[in-house]
């Protein structure tokens, strides 16, 4: 049987899709290494809060600090922190080296290389690019992850009213996401539970708070989905069809929205808008594409081979891990790590 | 099930589906944003964009062609600015309208206005040598003005042929807004323009394009191509004009079928394309005054001329500011789309028009411009039905007034 302790497989990019894989990998002997362009493992994971409230909702955001762990302390692996992919080298049967530079310090080093691991994940999309939402121009409105940095940091009161009224918050789904006019026709598929999540967490921490969820369809599915909507009906978070097209500032420093409830247009109020913003392909997708030959699809996401062979790049010794195939949530970019791996495997072993 | 209805949704959307080239009004997700930028919203409860598409995928189309909304519409197409699937809203209005149309529900003056287009060439009825004598008597009206800036400015030229610029009026300038025919003489005079008027065709307007009648839409279109071919001109170049400008620049070769092989300009573009060529010399800070912008629908979001007359107003004002939201994004003034012409709605036009008169009011700007007739008119009406206290004028008119003449050669 092949010895796996002879191959190295390079991942690039450690995020939560890197480094499930590398842990997966460090189970089943290989050695890896981890090419990083930023100072620190765990991607955008890490910039995700807990989510827990009386219980764990399974956001799953946790789950970066153990896989974190057990990579950083493997005997199998290398890290490679603020360092960049520049060139590949390619054999009969694949890529045999690749050329990794410090970003820092513009040192080249060489790495052989048994499998090729593209993990560069997403880029959350910039709510900027469609002016009509305020972003970036009204104080009040924010995104997912901008929400989810102060519940992070614990800050979650500083967007309350300051006159110690309810706070009255607003989700707005699909921004980015479904657009054909961004080159975003799909579904992000995180939001939709995030934004639940997120407004459970935000009662959870101020049960007077009221959160309103605008949205197109809830495009959730699985086991604990209808617990999750369950519970977001118990703790009052109102669920409104269609997602107002326009943000107004107002002269109390709130924002006013016009939507349509029961046939009937209507304007509200709100102190504070969270856009839900979806995931567009990473802004260093293409320049990894282009040193690779790793070919990107319709989207800009890097192309796997069919929907039934979702890992393999149509590239040999190419395996693509994570959402930089296509939006995914943190469960998902798990489980295909593993799909990844098994690959791998089976790749390595027919080949000898 | 009533089958004899979906196969008539059928024929809206494939009418639809022709319309719009690509895409299919079934693709809507329902999303909503169009629901809340329509600034009909407020007045019309029980219809909107959204319900609109539904209402076509239901088979139940007649009740859109049956009411008011259709006619009320501006086209501003603001609703599916960005619509996540580029349904576009105006041009399924618009093939409401003409089905409207086709069962005799259009509004009268409109129809009496088409008529007159195909008598005389324009909407107004006025005949060439009543436009000639007309032109020409509005130039004696500020002669001495104009032999000021040069000998024999006064002079309006008239099909000849070989002029650089053929210059496209709307009927407005020789009816009821002849300062504003003043404004563009004095401008031609200053920057020396090569230019001349046909005695032809002297309408900018398209209403049938408003009744979604695209066949005398699109045969108003070759009649001002071929003048503009006959004469020569390089340049066809139009009044302060949103939906006669819209078309022409936009839509002229698809419609046609054809190349053509001189450009479409706005007078906007003109000025402020010699205005970068220090052709056209204006006194910085010129008016001492907070003055702002409207982004007419035509212009603004449909063509996508935002910055040039900001350059322009920027340079000759004391202040400019912006409303919230411009551009793109801008709100209808509501008298947009055949509305300000239908005498049908009334003065419903005024009451639609609070997200502008509110938008206009929290700017304090002193003079509110825009580059559009109908804005003109809509927003002058505006401005005496809600006393606003701004003044009213289109960018021209500003941008002549801050004119630094030039010497003489």
């Amino acid at each position: 049987m092949y010895d796996h302790n002879n191959g190295q497989v390079v991942i690039v990019g450690g995020g939560i899709a890197g480094l499930a894989t590398a842990k997966l990998l460090s189970e089943n002997n290989f050695h890896f290494a981890i090419v990083e362009r930023s100072y620190k493992l765990g991607g955008h994971t890490k910039d995700w809060a807990c989510m827990a409230t009386d219980n764990c909702n399974r956001c799953h955001s946790c789950a970066v600090f153990d896989y974190e762990e057990f990579v950083a302390s493997s005997p199998h692996g290398e890290i490679f922190l603020r360092h960049e992919l520049f060139s590949v080298t390619r054999s009969t049967s694949g890529i045999s080296s690749v050329g990794i530079r410090c970003i820092d310090s513009g040192a080249e080093r060489e790495l052989p290389v048994t499998a090729l691991v593209l993990a560069v994940g997403f880029e959350p999309f910039d709510p900027i690019e469609k002016g009509f939402w305020g972003y970036g121009t009204f104080e009040g409105v924010m995104t997912l992850s901008d929400l989810n940095r102060l519940m992070r940091l614990d800050d979650l009161n500083t967007i309350r009213p300051g006159n110690g009224d309810p706070l009255n918050l607003a989700f707005f789904q699909c921004v980015g996401s479904r657009d054909k006019t961004i080159g975003a026709d799909y579904c992000s598929q995180y939001c939709c539970a995030a934004a639940i999540r997120a407004a459970l967490r935000t009662i959870h921490q101020y049960p007077d708070s009221k959160v309103t969820i605008f949205y197109i369809d809830l495009q959730i599915a699985g086991k604990t989905a209808q617990a999750l909507m369950d519970k977001a009906q118990e703790k009052g978070v109102r669920f409104l069809q269609g997602v107002p097209g326009e943000i107004q500032p107002i002269q109390d420093g709130g924002l006013q929205v016009i939507s349509e409830k029961d046939g009937q247009n209507v304007v509200e109020r709100f102190d504070r808008i969270v856009l839900s913003i979806g995931q567009r392909p990473s802004s260093s997708a293409i320049a990894i594409s282009g040193i690779t030959e790793a070919p990107l699809n319709e989207f800009g996401f890097f192309q796997t081979r069919s929907q039934f062979d979702p890992v393999r790049s149509p590239l040999n010794g190419v395996y693509i891990a994570g959402s930089c195939s296509g939006p995914a949530n943190i469960p998902d970019v798990a489980m295909n790590a593993g799909k990844v791996v098994s690959a791998i495997i089976k790749d390595i072993e027919q080949t000898i | 099930m009533n089958s004899g209805s979906l196969a008539g949704s059928y024929e809206t959307m494939n009418l639809i589906k022709n319309a719009t080239g690509q895409n299919d009004v079934d693709i809507c997700v329902t999303c909503g944003q169009c629901v809340s930028r329509c600034f009909l919203s407020q007045s019309y409860p029980d219809i909107n964009p959204r319900k609109i598409i539904r209402k076509i995928l239901l088979g139940r189309e007649q009740e859109v062609i049956d009411s008011e909304f259709i006619w009320a519409c501006t086209l501003c197409g603001r609703c599916t600015t960005d619509c996540p699937k580029n349904i576009s809203m105006d041009v399924v209005i618009r093939r409401l309208r003409g089905l409207a149309w086709a069962q005799g529900k259009a509004p009268s003056r409109l129809c009496e206005g088409i008529e007159k287009i195909k008598e005389f060439g324009n909407n107004t009825g006025v005949d060439a040598e009543e436009f000639q004598e007309t032109a020409e008597w509005i130039a004696e009206e500020c002669e001495d003005e104009l032999q000021e800036i040069f000998e024999g400015a006064s002079n309006v030229p008239f099909d000849r042929k070989g002029a650089e610029i053929l210059y496209m009026p709307n009927p407005r300038e020789y009816t009821s807004n002849p300062n504003m025919f003043q404004a563009y003489l004095k401008f031609f005079a200053h920057v020396r323009a090569d230019w001349t008027l046909s005695s032809k065709v002297f309408d900018v307007t398209n209403w049938p394009y408003y009744l979604g009648d695209q066949d005398d839409a699109v045969a108003l279109v070759r009649a001002t191509v071929n003048e503009a071919r006959n004469l020569g001109a390089k340049i066809l170049l139009t009044t302060e004009c949103g939906h006669g400008f819209k078309i022409l620049r936009k839509d002229t070769q698809a419609w046609l079928g054809e190349s053509i092989d001189f450009e479409v300009l706005s007078i906007i573009e003109l000025a402020h394309r010699y205005f970068k060529e220090g052709r056209l010399r204006l006194r910085q800070g010129a008016i001492n005054k907070t003055v702002t912008y409207h982004d007419p629908c035509n212009v603004g979001r449909k063509v996508g001329i935002f910055e040039g007359p900001r350059e322009l107003l920027k340079f000759i004002s004391a202040n400019f500011v912006e409303m919230w939201p411009n551009r793109k994004y801008s709100i209808c003034c509501g008298g947009g789309g055949s509305v300000s012409q239908n005498s049908d709605m009334g003065s419903k036009r005024l009451e639609h028009a609070m997200w502008k008169r509110d938008q206009i009011l929290r700017t304090g700007a002193d003079i509110l411009t825009t580059s559009c007739q109908n804005c003109l008119t809509q927003l002058g009406d505006m401005q005496s039905r809600y006393n606003m206290p701004v003044e009213i004028k289109s960018v021209m008119e500003l941008v002549v007034e801050a004119i630094e003449p030039l010497s003489l050669p």
